[in-house]
């Protein structure tokens, strides 16, 4: 659960190196590409405010107490961090040439 | 050979990013050590805000507020630098090998030099970058950044030189025994001249370095 | 190794206890030392013998120093140069820095989290041992004038058999291979103890942050060092057997080494840092006197740092003609990944502004490293902008930068916490004559040397250079650096000197000299090979615990376990999460196993680099034999149902446990494992989409009706292990079952036999078919291990070691089957598609 932010972030990196890479090995027209990173990116985006938003609200079970708080807290703030970090990394690019 | 004294546009906007980051970075340097000989020298001093304030404007606010517009910045920077926006400058081939550098001029029918690159001045031009054996990289530093030469794939590197005279290039990416003179040299003549100096100098045509 | 406990009104039973745990614990005199065990022992060493490959390593430094103090130097000739520079790299890296923090980790960890030692000590000293062994094939390819010279990151084709032909790169890849078996053994050990073997009751949230940063720094390696680990085997076998995974002639690509390369290297840097930045999150909190500010938003941020360091790998990689949009990814990430580590460094400040720090020797190299980490911090951030980099790249700026970031997160954290534990190693008092000039000299020596060299790069020098003309201004800057390489060096002799005379005439003292508040102060020190006489209950964070105040409770034996028991090396296993005590843990007794074991590695290692690959095989099967045989030496002979641990607690043995050590040992090392097929696959398909010479000459053929069987073998090999469980637990002989297991393994193995030897075209005409055969390979070894895990499982029950309580031999064997399986269907799903994926090539721009 811990790194369960991190690794939707990492999901989406690999998704869109891959789609880029792709993309440009078999020409697809530029609109397309750009168009397709964009959606897989957004699609990863949601994932991780839907989490956000299921994991703000839980409760934790009472039987771990303190350790249950703590963990809960950490894995909110991954998942924040993972959505900024997200956003932060591969949005950017989307303006930017696609292929040289 | 000075990145700092650049002589290119590419070199130039380059340079202007690293003086805009130095500045940044002594700044922040001063910040951090600052608040680091105040919280030894002051005991209580920063016991005044709070901890969590502290994380939040420093670990977060302060990178955060310096990081999107110099990110922003340097990939604006590096799109003004992509070859291929401009139309079809000319071509030349820079061909590396174990330990020279071969350059073909396509739009000269056949000219070829070896250890001399001849550029015209003024204008934007393509280095289309390839290696026979292992990696080198092209670089000329007071005109633009560097790219690899790796053998199975052609690299294209946008330069562009101010104003006629010499420069130096080498090879920056670390290849066997003759690395450390895998240098050429760079003549910029002025555009009009270009061709007729090329053909003029057949003995940079000849000459092995 | 007595604990002074002269004078006490507690000696008698406190020393009666200490009598009998040393005699259970402590290792034997003379040449019974090659057989500890023991995780003070094995920590100690890893951390002397890392020390001594510092010390190389910074003479060879010194030496590249010389070499280019004046311009047309003729100190060193261009190939001693290139020895010295690539062995300088790989020497601070693979053979410092990471055994360094893996002693630290060993030594440190277990006392830390108040246990008294690792999961699995025979492992940690086959992995010291496995490290001692590549450091020395290093060093003697070294003194003999073949050592590696194609600079520490290897880069292909110049490492390749044709530019490079003779033994130079092969001992470079298969001595660091080496090497990183100890760290990957390492790796998941850590890993294992830190999640079940605490005291009782530190949960999660208790845990001191140590525990935190170590967790995270083993989970890296596990995902970090297989990449490198396939890289290495792709580029021997090409050496070796002329495979070209690499070679652009025939449909390999230089860059895929330089993906799986870096995609270890960078997220090493992390790997270095974070326990570095643990010990400094430990030393901080006690100088300033009040507990860690922010203990969960730090735990956020190593984890983040963890996972975006993987995602940045390709900045070192901007130059060799990828997409500006793709490298935007990373340069961002690049950029980004100072956020976590500002809110480390803020949250050090603000401990150090919520309490009232004191000034000390290691408080002082904790400036050194404030000092240096910022600097290397902000120059990464520079490098990370993709223009900049083209121009800086390869340059001294980039060497300034890199020394900047391990000097300050590596050799500053490293000495003041030398300073700060030194007590707890020798159980003497520091004293400081010594170590404030020797500071300064260090300080001011490294800033020489390596603040000059960004301005040396900025004027356009490039690296691995063995010598340079007189122009500019590189001339006065170089002689400078080697000035102050010089005065960093006098430094470090000086701390040797220091540590010398501090071992010999430092102040006894019984425990605890700062008041530190973590586990490892609760004991006496130097620690015995126990650590603890009973095991501390953790009612609060544990790194808020009056430890001095603690320790006498301890030796006295009023914690668990404090007793003798059978001979048995007792501690205890906890739940993951909230740290109740679940199982009681037996570990194994010294022995020499684990050096036969690395010795036989080694053999096998050594056999590799002379090309004498029959004796390679059979040294391969001798280490697996002897691994197989330490099977046998391990867990109980009977059930033994709940047991008193102390404090009104009964529990079972791990033997009888659901969910022992061992058990998540094999997951850990599955998800290394994972990784490492993973990387492969990709390999594969990266080629497909960007190496030159592709598609290959001839289409590749499907041969379905192996593939099928082999993959239904291996179905069958699952079934059967499920069969051979299940007969365990309800107490019926297994045997059939196992017999069947072994059967699909070995038809499965005969299957994928067949399909490389039909693989189109041949592993050395083209990488497609080196690759396809590389995934089938992998496909088989598993299988073979599989009839090890099955072997063992027929000789365990023979001894008396398995029963219907005792059966989690069959589940490792289920859980090893079920993921060869996978991987098997995988694989050869994969090798299936290849005429498919070699067609889609024909849609190519």
């Amino acid at each position: 659960m811990l790194g369960l932010g991190f690794c939707i972030w990492a999901s989406a990196l690999v998704v869109a190196y891959v789609l880029h890479s792709v993309g440009c090995t078999f020409a697809w027209p530029t609109g397309a590409l750009r168009l397709s990173l964009t959606l897989a990116i957004l699609a990863h985006l949601a994932l991780l405010a839907g989490l956000w938003g299921a994991y703000a609200r839980a409760r934790s079970g009472p039987e771990l107490g303190q350790t249950g708080s703590f963990l809960r807290w950490v894995v909110v703030w991954t998942l924040i961090a993972a959505f900024v970090t997200t956003a932060f990394t591969l949005l950017p690019a989307l303006f930017l040439t696609t292929c040289t | 050979m000075s990145t700092l004294d650049p002589a290119g546009p590419a070199a130039k906007s380059i340079a202007h990013l690293w003086w805009v980051m130095l500045a940044g970075a002594v700044a922040l340097y001063a910040l951090v050590m600052i608040l680091f000989a105040l919280v030894m020298m002051r005991p209580g001093w920063g016991g005044m805000v709070s901890p969590a304030r502290w994380i939040v404007l420093g670990g977060l606010c302060l990178p955060g507020i310096i990081l999107t517009p110099l990110v922003a910045h340097a990939l604006m920077t590096g799109e003004e630098l992509l070859p291929g926006r401009a139309a079809n400058p000319m071509r030349i081939e820079a061909e590396a090998q174990q330990w020279k550098w071969t350059f073909r001029y396509p739009a000269l029918e056949g000219a070829e030099t070896v250890g001399v690159l001849h550029l015209p001045a003024g204008v934007p031009v393509d280095i289309v970058v390839t290696s026979r054996d292992v990696i080198h990289a092209f670089w000329i530093p007071r005109l633009a950044g560097k790219i690899d030469a790796v053998p199975g794939h052609t690299n294209v590197l946008r330069v562009q030189a101010a104003a006629p005279g010499r420069y130096q290039g080498l090879c920056n990416q670390f290849c066997g025994m003759g690395h450390s003179a895998m240098h050429f040299d760079v003549i910029v003549h002025p555009a009009a001249e270009f061709s007729a100096s090329l053909a003029g100098s057949d003995e940079a045509a000849a000459a092995p370095q | 190794m007595s604990p002074a406990m002269e004078g006490s009104t507690h000696a008698s039973p406190a020393l009666r206890l200490h009598r009998q745990l040393a005699e259970i614990w402590g290792t034997g005199p003379g040449l019974q030392r090659l057989a500890a065990v023991n995780h003070s022992v094995i920590g100690l060493r890893f951390m002397v013998t890392a020390f001594a490959f510092f010390a190389i390593g910074g003479v060879l430094g010194m030496l590249t120093r010389v070499q280019l103090a004046t311009p047309q130097a003729r100190f060193m000739d261009v190939e001693t140069y290139n020895q010295v520079f690539t062995m300088h790299g790989s020497m601070m890296l693979f053979l410092f820095a990471i055994p360094m923090l893996e002693g630290i980790a060993v030594y440190l960890t277990p006392k830390m989290l108040g246990t008294r030692d690792f999961a699995f000590p025979r492992l940690t000293a086959y992995g010291y041992w496995c490290y001692l062994f590549g450091g020395a094939i290093l060093t003697a390819a070294l003194v003999a004038g073949v050592a590696p010279d194609g600079g520490w990151f290897m880069y292909t084709p110049l490492s390749s058999k044709v530019f490079t032909p003779g033994i130079n790169a092969d001992i470079w890849l298969l001595g660091v291979t080496f090497v990183e078996i100890s760290a990957l053994t390492l790796a998941v050990e850590i890993i294992v103890s830190v999640l079940t073997m605490r005291a009782p009751g530190m949960s999660l949230d208790r845990m001191p942050i140590f525990g935190w940063y170590m967790l995270v720094t083993a989970l890296m390696m596990v995902v970090a060092f297989p990449p490198l680990i396939l890289g290495s085997i792709l580029l021997e076998t090409e050496r070796a057997f002329g495979l070209p995974f690499f070679d652009p002639t025939r449909g390999g690509d230089p860059l895929l080494w330089q993906h799986l390369f870096w995609l270890f290297g960078h997220p090493d840097v992390y790997i270095i840092f974070l326990p570095m930045a643990g010990l400094l999150s430990t030393m901080i909190p006690v100088f300033a006197g009040t507990p860690l500010v922010g203990y969960r938003a730090v735990v956020v941020a190593i984890i983040g740092l963890a996972f975006v360091s993987f995602g940045i790998w390709v900045h070192h990689m901007f130059t060799v003609g990828i997409p500006h949009l793709a490298l935007a990814f990373f340069s961002a990430g690049s950029a980004i990944v100072a956020v976590p580590t500002a809110v480390q460094l803020f949250a050090w400040l603000a401990t150090l502004a919520q309490g009232r720090p004191r000034w000390n020797v290691p408080m002082l190299y904790i400036f050194g490293f404030f000092s240096t980490f910022v600097i290397g911090g902000l120059t990464g951030v520079m490098l990370a902008m993709v223009p900049f980099d083209w121009q800086a790249h390869d340059t001294y700026f980039v060497v300034a930068h890199f020394h900047y970031v391990v000097g300050g997160a590596l050799a500053f954290p490293m000495l003041a916490a030398l300073y700060y534990w030194l007590p707890l190693l020798t159980g003497r008092k520091a004293v400081h004559g010594l170590s404030i000039p020797a500071f300064w000299l260090i300080f001011v020596g490294f800033n020489m040397t390596f603040f000059l060299m960004h301005l040396v790069g900025l004027l356009g020098m490039p690296r691995r250079i063995y010598t340079y003309s007189a122009i500019e201004n590189w001339t006065w800057l170089n002689l400078l650096s080697s000035v102050g390489g010089f005065v960093m060096t006098i430094g470090f002799a000086l701390v040797v000197i220091d540590l010398i005379a501090q071992l010999r005439f430092g102040r006894r003292v019984r425990r605890d000299p700062w008041d530190a508040a973590t586990l490892e102060w609760a004991m006496p020190i130097p620690p015995t090979a126990y650590a603890f006489a009973s095991l501390p209950s953790i009612e609060a964070r544990a790194d808020r615990i009056a430890a001095g105040a603690l320790a006498p409770s301890l030796a006295r034996g009023e914690g668990y376990l404090g007793f003798a028991r059978n001979g048995w090396q007792e501690t205890l296993g906890v739940n993951m999460t909230t740290g109740a005590p679940e199982q009681l843990i037996v570990l194994a007794r010294q022995t020499y196993l684990p050096l036969w074991t690395a010795l036989s590695t080694g053999a096998a290692v050594l056999s590799m680099l002379f090309h004498f690959y029959l004796g390679a095989l059979a040294m391969a099967l001798v280490t697996a034999g002897l691994f197989v045989l330490a099977g046998q030496s391990a867990g109980l002979a009977r059930d033994y149902g709940p047991m008193p641990v102390g404090r009104g607690v009964s529990l079972a043995p791990h033997t009888e446990s659901a969910d022992p050590p061992a058990w998540w040992a094999l997951i850990f090392a599955l998800v290394a494992d994972g990784t490492l097929f993973t990387s492969l696959v990709f390999g594969l398909l990266y080629l497909w989409i960007s190496a030159p010479n592709w598609p290959p000459a001839g289409r590749p053929e499907t041969h379905l009706l192996p593939a099928l069987t082999s993959v239904a073998a291996l179905v069958v090999a699952a079934i059967g292990a499920r069969g051979a469980l299940r007969s365990v637990a309800a107490g019926r002989p297994p045997e059939r079952w196992i017999a069947l297991a072994a059967l699909g393994l070995i038809a499965a193995i005969a299957g994928i036999v067949v399909l490389i030897g039909n693989v189109v075209p041949r592993p050395n005409v083209h990488a497609l078919g080196a690759t396809a055969a590389a995934v089938l390979a992998f496909v088989a070894l598993h299988a073979a291990i599989g009839l090890l895990f099955l072997l063992s499982n027929l000789l365990r029950r023979r001894s008396g070691l398995v029963s219907a309580l005792r059966r989690v031999d069959f589940r490792l064997s289920r859980l090893w089957i079920d993921y060869t399986t996978i991987t098997g269907a995988l694989a050869i799903g994969l090798v299936l598609a290849l005429p498919a994926l070699v067609d889609i090539l024909g849609m190519r721009a």
